[in-house]
């Protein structure tokens, strides 16, 4: 069982989060446990969001190779993605 | 579950492995990219040997402004990826792509994070058949 709470995702369609879940899960990325666990605090799941996407999905290096290092770092942190 | 627009400009579950576990003598990534993905690593595990003679070789192939976005994007991933696992959460998404619970999740993903070509996704695509099959 996961150390916090996870937030149902149809729960959190209805607050102010719903722009930046239903990006995500059209992009599949970030997973939604992103918001899910982050979402008790929805301000900061928000600003934390617009950050991850500034740096993920937006300038020159290549798309592709900020995937692949996500997931490395993800291996080598014992995360599961 | 990987991003939709990586998958869709070409990324591949076997280059994502190529680029984690052989990355040093793979004919698939440029200079650029092995340093790219050295970086990271180092970032990871050694960053004191990210020294100015490293960010002399990162210079000769990206702009400072580009270190910079790699820099921010390796930094910010270290730091998730390390505060995800302790929260002991598992992915919300199947590795093909459906949404799926906890204790799916885990059951498909395992005790620990492994190439998706490793068991993962067959056991989602599995698990997705007999959804089917059952009327889910």
């Amino acid at each position: 069982m996961p150390n916090i709470t996870m937030l149902d995702i149809e729960e959190l369609k209805k607050t102010k989060l719903a722009p930046f879940l239903n990006k995500a899960l059209k992009h599949r990325a970030p997973d939604p446990a992103f918001h899910a666990m982050q979402g008790h605090n929805e301000e900061l799941a928000k600003s934390m969001y617009l950050a991850w996407g500034a740096v993920f999905n937006a300038g020159a290096i290549d798309h592709g190779l900020k995937e692949i290092i996500r997931v490395q770092l993800s291996r080598r942190a014992f995360c599961n993605y | 579950m990987r991003s939709a627009s990586a998958k869709q400009a070409g990324l591949t579950e076997e280059l994502i492995d190529e680029g984690i576990d052989n990355w040093r003598e793979s004919e698939k990534f440029s200079d650029a990219e092995k340093l790219a993905l050295e970086y990271s690593e180092l970032m990871d595990s050694e960053p004191e040997k990210i020294d100015e003679a490293f960010y002399a070789r990162l210079r000769e192939h990206y702009s400072e402004a580009e270190i910079v976005e790699l820099g921010a994007f390796i930094g910010f991933n270290v730091g998730y990826h390390t505060f995800f696992r302790t929260l002991d959460f598992y992915p919300m998404f199947s590795p093909d792509g459906r949404l799926v619970s906890q204790e799916e999740s885990r059951r498909i993903y395992g005790d620990s994070p492994v190439s998706h070509l490793s068991g993962p996704l067959a056991r989602a695509v599995e698990d997705g058949d007999r959804a089917r099959a059952n009327g889910a």
